[in-house]
């Protein structure tokens, strides 16, 4: 039976209160606290370290490419490791494959030991530092710590995609 | 630059860092709470970062004028994109966020006093 325009619009009202009650308005949700996971700490960093090294290596490279082209070469290939790190850790918070991730923050670990090994054992191949110079006593170690704190919360982080 | 506004805001980047730390080990990080610590330090870096631009104007060549300009630029973007981040967030992680913020900012202001001799 057809049902007459007061009777759909009190039911249309009914069925959008309902769905009001069941889904939160943008305003709602605007003002709604929020809980932010450690990947949110982790794309920080990263994105402070893609700002850091790619800065450092950018200007070195442009202004005095000559000087020292291993710590500048090697300060660009950590600025490209911390950005496909940064792209990785946000995929994975998405629900995206964590094998990318683990292998780049193992390519990771190697250069921060490989470069702070060599940087300690032989100074005269790094005249300039790199980010990743001294295990990254510059940066308070953090190089050295971020890999590692990937590695972890991937084992750590609930198994979703 | 101006050293006491430098050393001023190196203390209030790393002692609001600490506070923010502080308050989350005590499960009592209100982020609200730090707005006004916020805003004085990223108005001081504002203030740092035109003194800077009137230095440079008035013919002032820092040791390292494109690093420089690379830290001035980030030490007025790290306070906002942390706290826009962290808003309405109270948890431990939204504290450590804005705790790695902090410590960038302190680092990025001694740096530049580094870079601007």
């Amino acid at each position: 039976m057809a049902l007459s325009v007061p009777e759909r619009s009190a039911r249309d009202r009914a069925a959008g209160s309902a769905r009001d009650r069941a889904a939160p308005s943008r305003a709602e949700r605007r003002s709604a606290p929020r809980s932010l996971g450690p990947e949110r700490v982790l794309l920080g960093l990263y994105l402070l370290f893609v700002v850091a090294a790619g800065a450092r290596s950018a200007v070195q490279l442009a202004l005095h490419a000559g000087r020292a082209p291993l710590p500048y070469g090697l300060s660009a290939f950590a600025a490209v490791v911390y950005l496909v790190g940064f792209l990785l850790v946000r995929r994975v918070s998405r629900g995206g494959d964590r094998r990318p991730l683990a292998v780049c923050s193992l390519v990771e670990l190697a250069g921060v030991v490989t470069v702070g090994t060599a940087s300690l054992v032989d100074g005269s191949a790094f005249p300039d530092a790199t980010v990743w110079s001294g295990f990254g006593a510059g940066y308070l170690f953090v190089p050295l710590v971020l890999p590692v704190a990937v590695l972890v919360w991937l084992r750590r982080a609930p198994l979703d995609g | 630059m101006i050293d006491a506004l430098s050393l001023a805001l190196t203390v209030l980047a790393a002692g609001t860092a600490l506070a923010v730390l502080a308050t989350a080990a005590g499960g009592r990080f209100r982020r609200s709470a730090f707005a006004p610590a916020l805003s004085l330090l990223e108005a001081g870096l504002a203030v740092q970062a035109a003194l800077d631009v009137i230095g440079l104007a008035r013919g002032h060549r820092p040791g390292e004028q494109a690093t420089h300009v690379a830290y001035l630029v980030a030490s007025l973007v790290v306070v906002p994109l942390a706290a826009l981040e962290t808003r309405r967030a109270d948890g431990g992680w939204s504290a450590a966020l804005l705790a790695v913020a902090l410590v960038a900012v302190a680092v990025l202001v001694i740096r530049m006093q580094t870079t601007w001799r």
